[in-house]
């Protein structure tokens, strides 16, 4: 997925600092507040909060790694991630990794093993609080390569820009190309900037944003996905309910063009995820149990039909991403 | 010092001899530009930028990686490169590696070699040891194995074919960098690595026919931390082995250097380094302004400890992705925070644009951009100044021990978790050492930072100390403090004793060591303190406030000057450094501010001296009313002021 041989040019840092900040749930890239806990069975060896420092183990209510006690552990401790580790579960990680790298193999594939390495240590030697392995799924290096390959084609270059909501300025962008199945060229705005000035092109975007692929097919490959909205937009996809998705696309505030057939499939897949779940809520005020049972069954098929539909590229991923985006989307509303 | 070789490393730069043996001085302003990333074309628009930009010195990795697979012609022609250097009126810094990262593939090793199990380093779990840098993890070697050994003993010999033509006085080549920011690949986690069997044949030179620990125990802590220290003196014999392979090479008439990467000191040692390479040991700075103490405590560990030649080989002009980003206002604070130091020898990197980096002042078509004028106004203030030859004075030295620094290595509860990331994750004021189950470690480092704390809100100039440098370098100051627990290093104590016969005031505590750096108790005599060495109090840890002014009175003791001119008396997170020319005139001040806000520092400025900003946008002077000049900083803002003669504005 990416190439070991990746060009990465004209690089606005700036871009590069607000896709953290305009992607991560604000809780997550806002307080970073976290604790680690290193036991050795049920007795507390080392406890440390970051910025604050170390704890004694007396000062450290550990009481077990369940769920629950690892919730009651985190307010506690007043933070707002928890770590608890096996003393010897880092040494553990390694041995079973590193025995199983192998040079140049993928990066992505090479962090896959990692964390598959994680998630096998998970509840026996590594504990999270929130539970990241139950949120974040982690499919097969191939299913990723396979998925990406349907997703983009090769020589084909994506485009992603989010302008500021008042027009002023470009706030963050992003161009890469694909080749021979890798990422082989990242840039921002900057390597366009000679054509296309950012000011100008923000003032108008809805209706400049073809300019754009102009560019890129001219200088790096003709794009296959083109993603452009503004900062207020986004934030309404994050916050919003599922199918606001959706409803930016009708309002031209997000605009997907290209628009592959995976693309539009998955801004339909919310919109019909959020249809069945409002019917769902709507039908429970009035109906018995098993009514209720049947409208849930509904919006759970809809999703499955579309994960498992062969036409789609997430379907070999043997996860929903409507389904782990609709998770994920709880953090962005929380904070 | 280095007296027969052609090139080498003085207080204020660097002197190449000529034919004639007569030397001439170079300020070591440097820049870094890759050869063998841009166009063959590009070189002479780009070097010529960087001389009009101010600076007198180029600096470029030779990749092992890259002229192993495309040779040495075209954009890789090294040769010809070294010749356009020439031919620009600039001199030259070569870093032939091995190691050198520079974002390349492999840190620019090539792949057979980090692929060659007989060069890996092993864990001390039987596994290659691997460092997930981008675009794609690796093992890394072992600078022990004799097959790695060999190989870039051959990889020299091929860059020396090429650089021996060059070398100084006739060609541009004046220095040469042994190696990068070694640091084992930054995995320093004490029972990770290095059980290659060539590096146990290398332990069992240092320590004798015993098995190295592969965990902590308690019970046998004596191997465990000669274990951790042995590591040290790892790194030296790497360093002296290459050093002497470029010497074999033809390579070992020129000046040497090493640079050890952004830090804590506690985990590098500069003296070590230099020693090693027989030249000068810089540091790395690739920080954000809020990195402030940091910085400033760094820097003047580079000052106090490096060499003649206070050098930072790396500094941020622009970065990778791949570390916290940071802007090109934040590098502008960071690199003056450093100057304010008292560094006095600097490499941008990097100054031409290039692939996997951002925010270099230069394009890779020799243009000029942000933040080009403003470093070409502070180079020209610098030269204008005689930056090189004025001095910050320092009578306070605060040591850096590592006897319970290694021992908070050793009983780390996250090992093998390298205390480099442990620096990193922000977990406290004692950093990596919060990971320690050793109570003496952990405190030890809290008094350490607590001292340094203190000293700037009493703004006192001090420089960090190396141990290493021993009785001589502690000797040269008035007073230096040594936080101390329960672990000191037997030859550290012994040359505080010296230093404190010498007549330097010395400051130890709260605690008088009873063991020595390897656990080992001291004698009765060996335990006795310094004769009249006054002691940190056990309360000062949480009272800064106090220690602060604890250190202000030794201050005083010492009849050091504390007058109130150049300082801001009722602002704490106002920090003023003043340099003096030969004369003892001030020529330069450095006013910072440790705050994450916007500041108004009022600093006390003697009657008929003017302020003047002259790297700011606008160079202009600074109204004074009183005796006194308003100074506007930004957040961890550092500015510049040059000291003029003139009266107060009315």
């Amino acid at each position: 997925m990416i190439s070991p041989d990746i060009a990465i040019r004209d690089i606005d840092v700036a871009h590069w600092d607000r896709w953290f900040r305009l992607l991560l749930p604000p809780g997550v890239s806002g307080a970073r507040s976290f604790a680690i806990v290193i036991i050795d069975r049920d007795r507390v060896v080392r406890a440390v909060r970051s910025g604050r420092g170390a704890l004694s183990p007396g000062e450290v209510p550990f009481s077990g790694t369940s769920a629950k006690d690892l919730a009651a552990l985190k307010r506690a401790l007043g933070v707002g991630g928890l770590f608890v580790l096996e003393r010897d579960a880092l040494g553990q990680l390694l041995a079973d990794v590193e025995r199983n790298l192998r040079i140049g193999d993928d990066f992505m594939a090479q962090w896959l093993r990692f964390a598959r390495g994680l998630k096998w240590m998970w509840g026996a030697g590594f504990w999270s609080e929130p539970p990241l392995f139950e949120l974040i799924p982690i499919p097969p290096t191939d299913a990723i390569q396979r998925s990406f390959d349907l997703l983009i084609p090769d020589d084909t270059s994506v485009l992603a820009y989010v302008f500021e909501a008042d027009g002023s300025d470009i706030a963050a962008s992003l161009i890469v190309r694909k080749q021979q199945g890798d990422i082989d060229f990242l840039a921002t705005h900057m390597m366009l900037e000679a054509e296309l000035d950012p000011r100008e092109l923000a003032g108008a975007w809805r209706g400049a944003y073809p300019r754009i692929h102009t560019a890129a097919a001219t200088h790096l490959a003709p794009p296959s996905v083109g993603v452009f909205t503004d900062t207020a937009a986004l934030a309404r996809i994050q916050t919003g309910p599922p199918d606001q998705l959706s409803r930016e696309v009708q309002a031209r505030e997000l605009i997907l063009d290209p628009a592959p057939v995976w693309l539009t499939g998955l801004v339909g897949a919310t919109a019909a995820a959020a249809v069945a779940a409002r019917g769902a809520r709507a039908l429970a005020r009035f109906v018995p149990p098993g009514a209720k049972k049947a409208a849930s069954d509904l919006a759970q098929s809809a999703q499955e039909r579309f994960r498992d539909s062969g036409g789609n590229p997430f379907a070999v991923l043997g996860f929903d991403p409507v389904e782990t985006w609709l998770r994920l989307k709880e953090y962005y509303r929380r904070s | 010092m280095e007296a027969r070789l052609r090139t080498y490393f003085t207080e204020r730069g660097l002197s190449v001899r000529d034919a004639g043996d007569k030397a001439r001085h170079i300020d070591l302003f440097a820049g870094a530009i890759h050869y063998f990333r841009l166009d063959r074309e590009s070189w002479r628009p780009c070097l010529r930028a960087m001389r009009e930009l101010g600076l007198c010195a180029v600096d470029t990795y030779v990749p092992w990686g890259v002229h192993e697979q495309s040779g040495f012609s075209g954009s890789f022609d090294l040769d010809a490169f070294l010749t356009e250097v020439k031919a620009a009126g600039l001199v030259a810094l070569i870093r032939p590696g091995p190691h050198i990262n520079a974002e390349l593939t492999y840190f620019g090793f090539p792949e057979r070699i980090v692929a060659d199990p007989d060069m890996q380093a092993l864990s001390g779990r039987g596994t290659p040891v691997w460092l997930p840098a981008p675009p794609r993890m690796f093992p890394i070697p072992s600078y022990a194995s004799s097959a790695f050994r060999a190989e870039v003993g051959s990889w020299f010999r091929r860059v020396a074919d090429i650089v021996a033509p060059h070398l100084a006085p006739a060609g541009p080549v004046v220095a040469v960098q042994v190696d990068n920011e070694f640091q084992m690949f930054f995995r320093l986690g004490a029972f990770d690595q290095d059980y290659h069997p060539d590096a146990l044949s290398w332990w069992r030179d240092y320590a004798g026919d015993v098995e190295p620990p592969r965990a902590w125990d308690r019970d046998d802590a004596e191997r465990c931390l000669s274990w951790v220290r042995f590591k040290e003196e790892y790194m030296r014999r790497s360093l002296a082995w290459l050093t002497e392979e470029l010497g074999a090479a033809g390579l070992g008439e020129v000046a040497r250097f090493h640079n050890a990467p952004p830090s804590d000191p506690a985990l590098v040692s500069l003296p070590g380094a230099a020693e090693a390479t027989g030249g000068i040991c810089g540091m790395d700075f690739y920080h954000r302004a809020s990195d402030y103490d940091i910085v400033r405590r760094r820097a003047r560990y580079v000052v106090g400890s490096g060499g003649p030649l206070p050098f930072a080989p790396e500094v941020g002009a622009g970065g990778p992705l791949w570390l916290p980003t940071m802007s090109a206002t934040e590098q502008r604070h960071v690199l003056l925070q450093i100057l304010a130091a008292g560094v006095r020898a600097f490499t941008l990197y990097m100054v031409v644009d290039r692939d996997r980096w951002y925010g270099a002042p230069i394009t890779t078509r020799g243009e000029m951009r942000e933040p080009a004028s403003w470093l070409a106004r502070l180079l020209a203030t610098l030269r204008e100044v005689d930056f090189t030859g004025l001095r910050r004075r320092a009578d306070l030295a605060l040591v850096v021990t590592r006897a319970e620094s290694r021992a908070a290595v050793a009983t780390s509860a996250l090992d093998p978790l390298t205390p480099v990331l442990g620096e990193f994750l922000d977990l406290g004021r004692g950093g990596f050492a919060e990971l320690s189950t050793d109570e003496s470690a952990r405190l030890h480092r809290h008094y350490a930072t607590q001292c340094a704390r203190a000293l700037d809100l009493a703004d006192i100039p001090y420089l960090v100390v190396d141990e290493d440098l021993g009785a001589e370098a502690l000797a040269r100051y008035r007073a230096v403090i040594m936080p101390t627990q329960r672990r000191v290093d037997r030859r550290t104590w012994a040359a505080l004793g010296t230093a404190s016969r010498a007549g330097t005031r010395v400051i130890i505590g709260p605690e008088t060591p009873s063991v020595d750096e390897l656990g080992r108790p001291l004698a009765d005599d060996d335990a006795r303190p310094p004769p009249g060495a006054g002691f940190i109090r056990p309360e000062s840890l949480d009272d800064p406030d106090g220690l602060a002014r604890d250190l202000a009175e030794l201050a005083l003791s010492l009849d050091h000057r504390l007058d109130d001119d150049f300082t801001a008396p009722e602002q704490a997170h106002i920090h003023c450094s003043v340099f003096e020319d030969e004369a003892g005139r001030p020529r330069l001040l450095f006013v910072g501010n440790g705050e994450d806000n916007r500041a108004r520092a009022e600093v006390i400025v003697p009657p008929n001296t003017r302020l003047y900003d002259p790297i700011g946008e606008t160079p202009s002077a600074v109204t004074t009313r009183g005796g006194t000049a308003r100074i506007d900083l930004e957040p961890f803002g550092m500015r510049l002021f040059r000291l003029e003669s003139g009266k107060d504005t009315p």
